[in-house]
């Protein structure tokens, strides 16, 4: 709150009160009693909240005009000062045809379209009806007061019944032109009231029901000014008191808007403060929906690569209409779908709109752009993972057939051919030992074959299981396994684990290694594997050609060491 | 924080382009492992079969029925092996395909129960490229000789500019779907990560098109 603003308050307040406090106390009007105090208080409390409403209004552009009508609000009542000049009292008296002009430039001042920062309204036509309008109710008031002051001598008005005086400016008694010049000015005033009205068409139930009271305040004062009724009287204290209470309404509705702006420029700015310290993925919704008071507000970003709506994490989201969440807005940049916010019914698209503001718009761009990597980089991964997964069925199918055919077939081969050598003269024997010794040399052959593709022993004993078997059966080459990941690891990643230990025992015995150590460990969250060995050369090429199936585990192999001290290490990430 | 975000942002697009190249490498991976499987089987698995069967034939035949028996069922034994392993062998890399490029699918087409019209470039694309088209079309006539019901079939690919089209047409029942277990989604994977896709054309009773492109780079 500025001092500027307080004082203004202040001042304002204190003419108000004193206005009021000689209204009651001082000076009974013409007619010999003193208003009445309902009157008094309900013009009193219009003043106030008019006034508080003008000094809380940040960016009204019009809002002296706001100040003088909350001044001047019980100004009229001066018409009945006997103790005042004649033509302050007459001036006064006409000043009723003033305050109705003065609430419809408070009306202009406050559509979104006087504003050029705001994007709805329609730009420079909005301006253009704006400074006309204000123009229009600016030369009504200045008609009608300029009219009843100069061509009406209350003096001779038998209705008069406040300032029943002589009017000592009066130009020339001329009381039907001055009804013509004030019907035109009425006419001028409210022509710029509809321009107001339909400039903002009111957007929600609350600002609706301030356009009313705003209406029927201009309506009431008009009226009372029309009809010159006396506020003594039934016809013209029901007039006032409307007037009054009108006024209340629209003022305490402002007062209500401005809060909630402020309300929304505060978190805006932290939202933005927010954004610009870091902006962490997802924030924006629940900035956004803080700012709006709607936890139900999501966005969704367009990943036009999958053309879906994803998350801020690049998750594809499938209910893109929620049922609490009636509200949809869609955000666009150059006619491109960027995002969709779904909100609850009750926030508006004007808030939508106002709480996107360049610094926000940009963060959702940015957000937009992320989301869509991510969920490329989502899909990309998925597929690779898919081609891991599916490379891995095929190798078990590979291992299943090969085993259950033609390395069965090979067995009953070299069974019959046992069961044939002693059928057969000893002079062929030979023949048929040399044909068994071929048949179990190839069942050999495609046992191994079987193992390189699909270690099934992992699968039954685990990955320590299947290096201690490993270790077991390795006659030419001596190995020590030490460790124990457990069943840390995933299937596939478990059987990679152990195709990779048997490709670096393949490079090791290549490279004439004389001895083995496979060590494995768990570290946090990740399966540590080191093959050591003392091979005088080492080319890796059998550990290399698996590199693509680590990297696609999300896993590392590194090989390193000089002649003699070679290793292989592994990592892979341990299953979640 | 404009300049933080366009880093983030240039970050995750190299993310996204290194787990491209990693699939590429994993598939090229595989492709190179079935290849290499197959050259061992025919190296030094499918050599002694020929061997015992020598062997077998110079034993001379024998007054002992049991043991002509016996015999007999060795070579009917070995027969089925040396069957089984070249199943095995086609099924794991075309063999024609590194040597005489996409012309292989004749391959396929002669292994087909019904008659397949093949008509493919003879020009050689790049390897990934070619395996992704061949496993696309083999899957495609696998399906179509068991689904389809129809009397003839065609695989028909060429290079149009700077991409590479297939088809696999057939005059079958139609009303074919893409299964998401099924061995052609299977190979949407493979076909993404050379940049390719797939389309399935299906409509009752009026055949099935199964078409693919694939640029080239």
């Amino acid at each position: 709150v500025s001092l500027v603003r307080l004082a203004v308050w202040c001042g304002g307040a204190l003419l108000i009160a004193l206005t009021a406090v000689l209204l009651r106390v001082v000076q009974p009007n013409a007619s010999g009693a003193a208003t009445h105090p309902a009157l008094l208080v309900a013009g009193a409390f219009a003043a106030f909240a008019l006034l508080t409403c003008a000094t809380a209004l940040r960016r009204h552009p019009l809002r002296v005009a706001a100040v003088v009508l909350a001044s001047t609000w019980l100004l009229p009542e001066f018409a009945g000062m006997t103790a005042l000049p004649d033509m302050v009292r007459v001036g006064a008296d006409a000043w009723g045809w003033v305050l109705p002009a003065l609430v419809v430039l408070v009306v202009v001042g406050t559509r979104p379209g006087g504003r050029p920062s705001s994007g709805t309204g329609g730009g420079v036509g909005a301006g253009v009806a704006t400074r006309r309008a204000v123009a229009l109710a600016v030369a009504g008031a200045v008609t009608a007061w300029t009219a009843r002051v100069l061509l009406v001598d209350p003096f001779l008005d038998p209705d008069c019944w406040r300032a029943c005086v002589a009017n000592p400016v009066l130009v020339a008694a001329a009381p039907g032109l001055a009804t013509v010049a004030c019907a035109v000015a009425t006419a001028a005033v409210l022509s710029a009231l509809a321009d107001a009205v339909r400039g903002a068409p009111p957007r929600s139930a609350a600002q609706g029901g301030n356009t009313v009271a705003a209406c029927g305040s201009v309506a009431g004062l008009f009226l009372l000014a029309w009809s010159g009724a006396s506020p003594d009287g039934p016809a013209g204290m029901t007039l006032v008191v409307a007037a009054d209470a009108c006024a209340v309404a629209f003022a305490g509705g402002l007062i209500v808007r401005e809060g909630r702006e402020r309300a929304l420029g505060r978190g805006l700015a932290a939202v933005a403060v927010e954004v610009a310290a870091g902006p962490r993925p997802g924030a924006l919704d629940a900035a956004l929906g803080r700012v709006l008071g709607d936890p139900a507000l999501r966005v969704r970003y367009w990943a036009g690569g999958r053309g879906e709506f994803v998350d801020a994490e690049g998750c594809p989201v499938t209910d893109t209409v929620e049922p609490a969440a009636a509200g949809r807005t869609t955000i666009t940049r150059g006619g491109q779908v960027l995002a969709v916010l779904t909100h609850s019914a009750r926030t508006g698209a004007r808030q939508v709109d106002q709480a996107l503001g360049p610094a926000l718009r940009l963060a959702l761009e940015n957000e937009q752009l992320r989301a869509a990597s991510l969920a490329e980089l989502r899909e990309v991964e998925a597929s690779r993972a898919r081609i891991l997964e599916r490379a891995e069925e095929e190798r078990r199918r590979l291992e299943r057939n090969l085993h259950d055919g033609a390395q069965q077939r090979v067995v009953s081969l070299a069974l019959l051919l046992r069961m044939l050598t002693p059928r057969v003269p000893p002079r062929d024997q030979d023949l048929i030992r040399e044909a068994a010794r071929r048949a179990s040399a190839l069942l050999e052959e495609l046992r191994r074959i079987a193992r390189g593709i699909h270690p099934a022993a992992v699968q039954d004993a685990g990955l320590t299981g299947a290096l201690l078997d490993l270790a077991e059966t390795s006659t030419d080459l001596p190995i020590t396994v030490s460790g124990d990941p457990g069943r840390a690891l995933t299937g596939t990643a478990e059987t990679t684990a152990f195709t990779v230990v048997i490709a670096a025992l393949a490079d090791a015995r290549a490279g004439g290694a004389g001895a083995v150590r496979v060590r494995s460990a768990v570290d946090g969250s990740r399966v540590i594997l080191d093959v050591e060995h003392d091979a005088s050369s080492y080319s890796a090429d059998a550990v290399d050609a698996l590199l693509p199936y680590v990297e696609a585990l999300a896993g590392r192999l590194a090989v390193g060491g000089a002649c003699g001290a070679w290793s292989v290490r592994l990592e892979l990430p341990c299953a979640s | 924080l404009l300049e933080r975000n366009a880093r983030l942002q240039a970050d995750l697009t190299s993310a996204v382009e290194g787990v491209r190249a990693s699939r590429r490498r994993l598939i090229e991976a595989t492709t190179g492992e079935r290849a290499a499987l197959r050259q061992r089987l025919a190296e030094r698995a499918l050599p002694a079969i020929p061997a015992v069967a020598g062997l077998l034939r110079a034993v001379p035949d024998h007054a002992d029925p049991t043991a002509s028996r016996l015999i007999a069922q060795c070579r009917t034994e070995l027969e089925e092996i040396a069957a089984d392993l070249e199943n095995l062998s086609r099924g794991l890399h075309p063999r024609g395909l590194t040597e005489r490029g996409l012309t292989a699918l004749g391959e396929i087409a002669a292994a087909c129960p019904i008659p397949v019209t093949v008509s493919v470039p003879t020009a050689r694309l790049p390897a990934e490229v070619e395996s992704a088209v061949w496993y696309v079309c083999a899957e495609a006539v696998a399906n179509l000789v068991k689904h389809s019901h129809a009397d003839s079939a065609a695989i028909h690919v060429e290079i149009r500019r700077d991409q590479v089209v297939g088809e696999v047409t057939d005059d079958g029942v139609g009303g074919a779907r893409l299964d998401p277990d099924g061995g052609l989604a299977g190979l949407l994977d493979r076909l993404a990560a050379v940049g390719g896709n797939l389309r399935l054309t299906s409509p009752p009773g009026k055949g099935t098109t199964v078409r693919m492109t694939v640029p080239l780079r």
